[in-house]
């Protein structure tokens, strides 16, 4: 054990070095082929739709080139030395006499970008593996088109990671979003899906544009979207009260917009769970590892310039939280697991961002990293049983799946993702909890200590309801029903199909790797003062050094807690340090939750349906069930407060628009010339006498004016004298004063 | 005969002669028959003939009358051709009526 | 109809008037009045009548009768030839032919009914439009004519006509001989002329200094004026007017000439009235 850990050690181990960025363009650029591969695979996802391809060569082509695009991550990884950036082409570099903009399209390696793209490129390949057979009900219709998305997303996350300045981020959040709306609404027959799709794009939208002012605010503040310009001029501590004050102060909170849209916090988390319209692997892919991550890597990225502001990051930690309690709430009283997977998914960002706004950015890299294993698992296995039961995901129909045969490795996965989740001791999850939880005792800051409580209160219902879960499907007696695509199977003859090859070797791979992920911790830190492990190492090389622990240096407090550069505080709960009680704590708290899951859901699980009547049946506590199940009705409120209004606007905009604009302004501008013509239309009607009584009168005119010429420019002549007048007399007037 | 003419004898000819034109006018604007419209416009002729000769003799100029000559030899051409081609109008169309010749309306 | 009846009535007993009245005195200015008032009545009423008349043929009548009135009217102003060559011309040619025409084109309304007018000339077309227009075009003309009758350049003195007297030398000595036998031919020129006036009026001075003065009666007539201004000062115009002349008749003969060929099916239809294809169908 003690040999394997040292050689996973020295497989990981890094050297720090101070960061100096050196610009590799010739022997690095091959690096830019981890972007380009998943390009390479849309492109050929292209062609393939074009010549209308009936077998699996989209998934094939997919796996191939993000697999290319991790191995390439991997020697990356292997010979990272130093931050870097690579420079694949220039793309803006606008400069004129007061400032300049520039933006290239250029890869900025360090160990955070590392981490991130590790998990990014594995889980993608591994999971488009999952879904080459997940899917193939769908060849020949939507194969090529899941695959090209599949390939979008990953190019797009891929920009948005390893890009080195706020724009590549930018365009990858874009590209992410996108990607999300049309995977979502893959089933596009489905107003479901449909809907599912634009309220995902939508609520996002919201982020971005917090995303988008907030790029600008950096630019006009610092004068530079380059990560590591930007870190520059910070830490040369330029910027000072002549910076624009408030701008500096809202930069964060812009940003925290941004993030909280993206990953699905406070108040705009409504996207995720109706995101599940998607089919599983898209689910797992972009919803539990990758693109709800992006909103924590976003906050990592430009961690200093969170520092800034006294209450930017308490009020990460606080939405985190709440988060994390609402979705554990709602979670507990849905009925369909992915479902119920979704809210843990909207519950684990929050503990991310509790983490964030702790001041351990390692803790919440951690969590990210461990999460993305095994929510891809619990994801994985749901689109199994979905797979298998012809839709079927009514916890309540689907019983004792372990026991059936073929399904125990989807259940035993399960069961390792459960596990994780809960935090069960020793498992990747309980070391990533931990650090989260014990931080928030750890740092001080407004009611960090509340927040801390609800957060353990928060992992005991997590417990719960992941293994009511677990419990449900995959313990007790063997029952099951189908669901409702059956293709045109007979109900009462169904058979489920369990899961062959491609679907349970990503599934052991991922759990495993969920196992694994517990290992990081335990690897010692090459690097003085830092503790925490090999994340820990990939996180201090960034700029969120701030939120790795370590000792303090200048001072010689060996046992002091902070980081290197920034004193956090000196919590405790219950009186014991929070590190090594926090192993203890949440250990409880997670086993009382275990139990009673098992109470309710295993030995005896008519309690649980006496427990929900009882609460229904009595007045005082009606609303909890209700309430929990309806989700706490925020969709609804959403829907009055903010679309009904807006839907009122519109209909009185388009009736304005319909009946004064288009009546008053533009039929009536265009009437205009016509009922013009329609005045003089008469005079043409082809009859002789009536030109001849036009010309008649036109000589009659003209007579007049002959006759009386001299009178007509006597007048006018007088009327000139008149203007003449006046105006000499307001400029001697305008002068006199 | 030579007696000088008063102003205001000149001046009664003249209204004579714009009454008749104006009458004539108001027949070619009225009358639906087209020969009869070319009618009115030979008494429009008539008009011009009386103002010409009138206006000439109060000058003493001869240059009126031969005016008057001309418009006897132009009224005359004139009526030859329209004549000719009411004719045709007619045999075309069989009606006089000039409300039927409306092909040049919008 | 009744009131064109009393327009000549009242012309016609005007006249005999006018006979009466000059047969008595000389010319004098209220005859001269008199007869201008006759005439230009008799011209408007049968305007008027013309332009109001339902049938073609009593409009073209009327016609004449408003050429008639206008050569009155000529006469009174010492144009004689010029009313009766308008007489001859106008109401002795270009009237005739518009009679042929409305003699050809006549229809009547009702085959049944030949004596019924056609209804495009029973009923007039915009007859309030046209009478205002021609009102405010009268005023006009009423109005300048009255009001510039004080800015007219002076009139004109009859000396261009002995002028051209001078010119018709023959004449001249014919009836200055028959006046003064005994006058010694040719009188003296003085400023290139014979004739030369005083204040009672034209005289000549022979070359024995007898003075001679002109009467009237001596002018040249107005055919001898009308024909040497016309030679004299418009000869190319006289050309051109042929010309136009030339034309009208090439261009009335060519166009009436053209007619419309009916094919057989067409005339056919013509004459029953309705489509036909068969040879033999005509009734």
């Amino acid at each position: 054990m003690t040999e394997m850990i040292s050689i996973l050690s020295s497989l990981m181990a890094t050297p720090s070095v101070p960061t100096s960025e050196v610009l590799h363009t010739v022997n690095m650029s091959w690096a830019g082929f981890i972007v380009w591969m998943p390009l390479v695979s849309l492109v050929l996802c292209g062609i393939c739709a074009a010549c209308k391809v009936k077998s699996k060569a989209p998934a094939i082509i997919t796996v191939i080139c993000l697999g290319t695009s991790f191995l390439l991550t991997l020697m990356l990884w292997n010979g990272y030395t130093q931050p870097e950036t690579i420079l694949l082409f220039d793309w803006l570099q606008i400069h004129w006499d007061g400032g300049s903009f520039v933006a290239n399209f250029a890869l900025y390696v360090d160990s955070l970008t590392l981490l991130w793209m590790l998990f990014v490129t594995g889980l993608g390949t591994l999971i488009a593996v999952y879904a080459s057979e997940y899917m193939e009900h769908d060849v020949g219709k939507g194969y090529t088109r899941f695959f090209a998305g599949v390939s979008v997303f990953l190019f797009a996350m891929t920009c948005l990671v390893m890009g080195d300045n706020l724009l590549m981020l930018y365009l990858g959040w874009e590209g992410v979003g996108f990607a999300s709306y049309w995977l979502i609404g893959y089933f596009y027959q489905k107003p479901s899906a449909v809907a599912a799709a634009k309220k995902a794009f939508i609520v996002n939208r919201i982020g971005d544009v917090g995303l988008a002012l907030a790029i600008y605010l950096i630019w006009s503040t610092f004068g530079t979207v380059q990560y590591d310009e930007i870190t520059t001029v910070l830490n040369s501590k330029t910027y000072d009260a002549s910076f624009g004050g408030w701008t500096v102060h809202a930069i964060p909170y812009l940003l925290m917009l941004a993030a909280f849209g993206k990953s699905a916090q406070l108040p705009l988390y409504v996207w995720l769970p109706d995101a599940m319209e998607g089919p599983t692997p898209v689910s797992a892919l972009i919803h539990a590892a990758t693109m709800v991550t992006a909103g924590v890597y976003l906050i990592i990225r430009t961690y200093p310039l969170f520092m800034l502001d006294d209450y930017a990051l308490p009020t990460v930690a606080w939405v985190g939280g709440l988060t994390a309690l609402l979705a554990a709430t709602i979670g507990m009283a849905q009925y369909d697991i992915k479902r119920i997977m979704a809210y843990s998914t909207i519950s684990q960002l929050g503990y991310m961002f509790l983490g964030l706004g702790v001041v351990t950015s390692y803790g919440a890299a951690y969590h990210v990293f461990t999460h993305a294993f095994f929510k891809a698992v619990l994801f994985l296995t749901c689109g199994a049983i979905m797979h298998g039961f012809a839709g079927q995901l009514d916890l309540r129909r689907l019983s004792g799946l372990r026991k059936m045969k073929g399904w125990k490795i989807v259940s035993y996965t399960m069961l390792v993702g459960c596990l994780c989740l809960a935090g069960f001791p020793f498992t990747s999850g309980y070391f990533s909890k931990d650090a989260i939880l014990a931080e928030a005792f750890v740092t001080q800051g407004p009611g960090f200590e509340v927040l801390g409580w609800l957060a353990i209160f928060t992992a005991g219902l997590t417990a719960y309801y992941t293994f009511r879960v677990w419990f449900r499907v995959c313990a007790g007696p063997v029952y099951f029903e189908p669901g409702d695509e059956l293709h045109g199977e007979d109900p009462s003859s169904f058979h489920p199909h369990a899961p062959r090859f491609a679907i349970n070797f990503v599934l052991v791979v991922i759990a495993l790797g969920a196992l694994l992920a517990a290992l990081p911790y335990f690897v010692p830190n090459e690097t003085e003062n830092i503790h925490g492990g090999w994340i820990a190492e990939m996180v201090h090389d960034s700029p969120a050094r701030a939120g790795v622990p370590g000792v303090i240096v200048d001072g010689g407090q060996a046992e002091a807690h902070g980081t290197i550069n920034y004193e956090i505080g000196h919590g405790d709960i219950l009186g014991m340090d929070p590190h090594k009680a926090m192993y203890y704590i949440s250990a409880i708290v997670g086993f009382i939750g275990i139990g009673f899951a098992l109470f309710f859901h295993l030995y005896c699980r008519s309690a649980a349906d006496k427990l929900r009547g009882k609460l229904l049946a009595s007045r005082a506590t009606r609303w909890l069930p209700t309430a929990m199940e309806h989700k706490w009705y925020v969709d609804e409120i959403y829907i009055a407060t903010i679309r009904s209004p807006l839907w009122i606007l519109g209909k009185l905009f388009s009736l304005f628009d319909r009946y004064f604009i288009d009546v008053a302004l533009v039929n009536g501008i265009a009437g205009l010339p016509r009922a013009f013509a329609r005045w003089f239309s008469p005079l043409h009607n082809g009859a002789i006498q009536s030109y001849a009584i036009s010309m008649l009168g036109g000589a009659f005119l003209i007579t007049l004016l002959m006759l009386f010429m001299p009178e007509i420019v006597e007048f006018l002549q007088s009327l000139s004298e008149q203007t003449a007048s006046t105006e000499q007399v307001l400029a001697t007037m305008g002068g006199g004063k | 005969m030579m007696t000088t003419f008063a102003p205001s004898a000149l001046s009664g000819y003249l209204i004579v002669s714009g009454i008749l034109l104006t009458i004539g006018l108001i027949g070619f604007f009225v009358r639906r028959n087209l020969i009869v419209m070319f009618l009115c416009t030979e008494l429009m002729f008539q008009s011009a003939a009386i103002a010409f000769v009138a206006v000439g003799r109060y000058y003493f100029d001869y240059s009126g009358q031969v005016m008057v000559i001309f418009i006897l030899t132009v009224a005359a051409a004139e009526a030859a051709l329209a004549l000719a081609l009411v004719v045709l109008l007619h045999r075309q169309n069989n009606t006089l009526d000039a409300e039927t010749i409306v092909e040049l309306k919008e | 109809m009744q009131v064109s009846m009393v327009a000549i009535g009242v012309a016609a007993s005007g006249w005999l008037i006018g006979i009466v009245t000059g047969s008595l005195s000389a010319f004098s200015e209220v005859s001269h009045g008199l007869f201008f008032i006759i005439f230009s009545l008799c011209a408007i009423a049968a305007a008027i009548r013309m332009v109001v008349h339902a049938r073609p043929i009593y409009c073209a009548l009327y016609f004449v009768l408003v050429v008639i009135s206008t050569a009155g009217l000529l006469l009174m102003l010492e144009a004689e030839f010029m009313a009766f060559a308008l007489i001859i011309v106008y109401a002795g040619a270009i009237l005739i032919t518009y009679m042929f025409v409305l003699m050809l084109a006549n229809q009547a309304e009702n085959p049944e009914e030949p004596y019924s007018q056609a209804i495009y000339d029973r009923i007039p077309r915009e007859p309030a439009a046209a009478v205002a227009v021609g009102f405010l075009l009268l005023c006009l003309l009423t109005g300048t004519v009255t009001g510039g009758a004080s800015s007219l350049p002076p009139e004109g003195d009859g000396a261009s006509q002995w002028y051209v007297l001078e010119k018709l030398s023959q004449q001249f000595e014919t009836n200055v001989l028959e006046i003064a036998p005994d006058f010694a031919w040719p009188p003296i020129s003085e400023g290139g002329h014979f004739i030369q006036f005083s204040s009672s009026g034209p005289y000549i001075v022979s070359g024995e200094g007898t003075v001679l003065e002109l009467d009237e009666v001596m002018l040249p007539t107005n055919t001898q004026m009308v024909g040497w201004s016309l030679v004299n000062d418009f000869p190319v115009t006289i050309e051109l007017a042929g010309v136009i002349l030339l034309m009208a008749m090439f261009g009335a003969a060519v166009l009436a000439r053209r007619a419309i060929e009916l094919t057989e099916k067409e005339k056919r239809k013509v004459i029953l009235g309705h489509d036909s294809e068969e040879v033999g169908d005509d009734r």
